[in-house]
């Protein structure tokens, strides 16, 4: 009977050692800007901003301004963790893992994107791009990052996503205008 | 000494033509009312000589040699007892065959007569349990009428009772409540089968003296007594399937002494990928371990001790391409035939998304004997450490996405006694379960940390009138919860809640034997289910589905009153029929509701479900007949109907199982040789169209289908042993379908062709 007793006492005892720590959420994304830069060294910023992750507050999305028609754009892509000070640079953790990701730019607006990077392997990664703006447009550029695709299925390479597969660890729209 | 030596004598001069001239006589009777016990087998071992008893429990064995023998009992309704014998001389016996083994299992106060026709508990025997070596628990619970399965492929399946399952329902692992993460759909039950000998479900309100949130019914496993027997006896159990390659092994040693009886059990499974029709389901491999000890200590007539001390591991795989990033993957997953990331070579090895379940029980239980009264008190601690990886960037696929550790403390004390015509059951019960998130995943959990205090008391009681029997049961919880949780829109700030519910329950039942054929019982119950954790405080990504789940802290208990009724025919042993037949109506049930917006994260969009409560309502039949003519074909046929509204929505309830209806016709094909009977048949499972709404789903519900396995089982003697072989084929045809209740219907077809072969050697 004693012993039960105890059993118990110290059962409950052993419970209350633990305690709820915070957690460092060190693979999530909040942040990812995209600057494009023309040939005149003139600047629009896309912006997706979460920081406090899934749910809470809404994102920010952001476009600084609209594309000029018949231009050609470079690319480049920046993913943050902004949730731990200091920010925690995602860009570089991807492109550690290049073979494993590749980035695809959809969009409405008659925008021709082209890969200006690759992996390892001489497949396209997609953190640096060109863009090549057509006539005026309004529409969706959606960036989508694919984790584990398969880089070799058919259109892959030329930044068809149909055949990719892999699953998503980024996808994000913004409306945008050529002008 | 002098006697025996003169009745030698006297035997060896008039049977002088004959060495083995013992008869040996045997009644069997029931202890607690000295009925006898018809039907049972009685068998010695060691010379294969066998009898079954008459009408008066009598059971004679004639021409044995002088000996020591093992003398095996088996009666339908009870588990096999051996009994250890020397036979010098014309012996009469009396066994006394517990089936009520009060000692042995938990005390109850069922009505031991009805335990296997009564439809409100079906119990699950040894040689059922062990011919699904290699099978999970649920599968096993399969062949009682009502029950199905939730599943996760094939290696993760949970129980469905009456269309109840996860929190609704409780697992009972050799008397203490298991304790785990059942709130999850892809959760199954850390248990092993096969380490119990008997396996009961109850389905619905007769569950008063379980602790629990049994609103939707229990799973009692068990362990049998261990046998009085001075020898080591055991069995060794192998079984090898095709499908998915898995070999399982399951073993048994027992032995005792006057004093101590110990059994120590040890089972393993090691699979790979499994098969659908067209492709491999990569990645849906498992691995299984579990060991048990058991030791029973007999301290004197009226005092038991047990103590039960088990571990259980098991790493599952889980379907590669039913791991999605977002919504659009979901959506391009549903269209593919062959699921993503689909390997075109089988493989036993586990990648991530994989689980990882630790799980250790210990419980100690003291019986005790006093004139009238039978008392019991048991004590058990759990350890339940639950990993579950993801597909994740860098190196982090080798750090738990989910890692939850889960302890839980258990105390009870009971007492049976007699009070005229009227037998009670009384009891107080204490549940403790902490459960912690263990920190280092780097993604916030999905479940807080939670202490959860539950003391509890019942009563019970069941009165006996001519052929009029009386039930009734009341049973009170509080419930107490102390939760921190991260606050929803600012996760760096850790809040902490106290909660408190008070649990009802009640129930009554009637029941009467019209006469020896004839059983109707009507049992009514009003059960209470305070709102589990993740019901509450759910807030997250739940990978599985890709959906965020979001709990709801002002949810309110689970009002359910449930009324059932059985009608049960026995006509001598040949025929068999039972119907069940039972309403529910459940006020406040809790449900994950689907909003009709989605969320906007980083990754893409995400379906919202939210838990809310509604009324609704659940009814059902279920229906299991057998024939058996000539001893040589047997017919089975089981059925099981259910329907669920929500009341305000004029809706279908989501995830009860469809109609299905399973056949089987066995014929054993008698052989006088070493090979003992062969016993053939073939099963038709037919399962229906859900009646769900294509809106109520990513998918409308899949087609019906009907599945044909066949099997084939023999018992070879090998000198004093009997070597059992099964064969068996599963979906023979190979037919391509998809499961309402199997989450990877989805993804993927479900399992096809699958041929196994199974050896058991007792010894």
């Amino acid at each position: 009977m004693k012993i039960i007793y105890y059993v118990f006492v110290a059962a409950i005892v052993f419970f209350m050692g633990n305690c709820t720590q915070s957690e460092n959420e060190s693979e999530l994304i909040t942040s990812l800007n995209y600057v494009l830069t023309d040939t005149s060294g003139q600047q629009v910023i896309l912006v997706f901003k979460d920081l406090d992750g899934d749910g809470g507050v809404a994102p920010v999305i952001n476009v600084s301004g609209p594309l000029k028609k018949n231009m050609t754009y470079s690319g480049v892509i920046e993913l943050k963790n902004e949730a731990q000070t200091p920010a925690v640079d995602i860009t570089q953790e991807i492109m550690k893992e290049a073979v494993d990701h590749q980035f695809f730019y959809d969009n409405t607006a008659s925008i021709a994107v082209s890969y200006k990077d690759a992996d390892s392997k001489g497949d396209p990664l997609g953190v640096k791009t060109q863009l090549l703006t057509a006539g005026a447009a309004q529409g969706k550029l959606t960036i989508t990052l694919r984790h584990l695709p398969d880089k070799k299925a058919a259109g892959v390479a030329a930044g068809d996503i149909r055949n990719a597969g892999g699953e998503s660890d980024l996808e994000v729209s913004f409306n945008i205008e050529v002008q | 000494m002098r006697y025996i030596i003169y009745s030698f004598l006297f035997l060896w001069g008039s049977l002088l033509a004959q060495n083995c001239p013992i008869n040996l006589s045997l009644q069997l009777v029931d202890p607690h009312d000295s009925e006898p016990l018809e039907y049972a087998t009685v068998f010695l071992e060691e010379s294969s000589q066998g009898a079954e008893t008459d009408s008066s429990g009598m059971a004679k064995i004639s021409n044995v040699c002088p000996g020591k023998y093992h003398l095996h009992i088996d009666h339908a309704l009870c588990s096999r007892k051996i009994v250890f014998i020397t036979l010098l001389r014309d012996t009469a016996i009396i066994v006394e065959l517990e089936h009520h083994e009060y000692y042995l299992q938990s005390v109850t106060i069922e009505d031991h007569k009805n335990l296997q026709q009564s439809a409100h508990r079906n119990t699950i025997s040894e040689d059922q349990i062990t011919k699904n070596l290699g099978r999970p628990l649920s599968k096993i619970l399969e062949s009682v009428a009502g029950v199905y399965s939730l599943k996760n492929g094939s290696t993760i399946a949970k129980p469905v009772i009456q269309g109840m399952s996860g929190n609704r329902i409780v697992i009972m692992n050799n008397g203490a409540v298991q304790a785990g993460q059942q709130w999850g759909s892809d959760h199954a039950p850390e248990v092993d089968p096969l380490a119990s000998d008997q396996i009961t479900v109850i389905k619905g309100v007769d569950a008063i003296p379980y602790g629990g949130n049994g609103l939707g019914g229990l799973v009692l496993m068990e362990p049998s007594a261990i046998a009085q027997d001075p020898h080591l006896h055991g069995t060794s159990q192998w079984a090898y399937e095709n499908n998915g390659r898995q070999f399982s092994q399951f073993t048994k040693l027992e032995r005792a002494n006057q004093k101590w009886r110990w059994r120590t059990t040890l089972g393993a499974k090691f699979g790979g990928d499994r098969r659908s029709p067209d492709y491999f389901l990569s990645n849906t491999g498992n691995r299984e371990i579990s060991t048990s000890v058991y030791l029973m200590h007999d301290r004197g007539v009226n005092k038991f001790e047990k103590i039960y001390l088990s571990y259980f591991f098991t790493e599952l795989g889980i379907l590669r391409g039913s791991h999605i990033g977002n919504l659009t993957d979901l959506q391009s997953a549903l269209q593919r035939d062959t699921p993503l990331f689909t390997n075109p070579h089988f493989s036993y090895s586990i990648g991530s998304p994989r689980q990882k379940v630790h799980h250790w029980l210990g419980r100690y239980s003291l019986q005790r004997n006093r004139k009238q009264h039978l008392m019991e008190l048991n004590a058990s601690l759990q350890v339940n450490l639950r990993s579950e990886y993801d597909v994740r960037r860098g190196s982090r696929s080798n750090t738990p996405a989910l890692q939850l550790l889960m302890q839980s403390a258990q105390l009870e004390a009971k007492d049976r006694f007699t009070f005229g015509h009227t037998v009670w059951l009384v009891g107080l019960q204490s549940r403790i379960n902490y459960n912690y998130n263990i920190p280092g995943t780097g993604i916030y959990p999905l479940i807080p940390d939670y202490l959860s205090v539950v003391p509890a008391a019942f009563i019970q009681q069941k009165t006996n009138w001519n052929n009029i029997q009386l039930d009734l049961g009341l049973r009170y919880d509080l419930v107490y919860d102390n939760v921190s949780y991260y606050q929803r829109n600012n996760t760096s700030v850790i809040l902490r809640d106290q909660l408190l519910f008070n649990n009802f329950s009640g129930s009554a039942g009637v029941s009467t034997s019209l006469n020896r054929h004839h059983e109707i019982k009507f049992i009514t119950g009003w059960t209470q289910r305070a709102p589990e954790i993740n019901e509450l405080y759910s807030n997250g990504l739940h990978q599985a589905v890709a959906g965020i789940e979001e709990g709801d802290q002002n949810l309110v208990p689970e009002k359910s009153w449930k009324s059932s009724a059985t009608y049960n025919l026995r006509l001598s042993d040949m025929l068999s029929f039972e119907v069940n037949a039972y309403a529910q109506w459940i006020r406040d049930y809790i449900y994950l509701q689907p909003l009709s917006d989605y969320r906007l994260t980083i990754r893409g969009a995400f379906p919202v479900f939210q838990y809310r409560q509604t009324n609704a309502t659940i009814s059902g039949i279920d229906v299991i007949t057998r024939y058996e003519w000539n001893h040589r074909w047997n017919i089975t046929g089981r059925y099981s109907w259910i329907s669920g509204q929500v009341i305000s929505a004029e809706l279908p309830l989501v995830a009860l199982p469809p109609f299905n209806a399973f056949h089987s016709i066995g014929y054993v094909i008698p052989l006088k040789n070493n090979i003992k009977d062969i016993q053939t048949g073939i099963e038709g499972l037919y399962v229906g169209k859900s009646n769900v709404y294509p809106s109520q789903d990513f998918l409308p519900p899949p087609d019906e289908y009907f599945l044909v396995n066949i099997y084939a089982g023999m018992n070879i003697k090998l000198h004093q042993r009997t070597l059992s072989i099964q064969l068996r084929s599963d979906n023979l045809f190979n037919t391509r379908y998809r499961d309402y209740l199997n989450r990877l219907r989805y993804y993927s077809d479900a399992e096809g062709r699958s041929f196994s072969l199974m050896a058991k050697l007792p010894f």
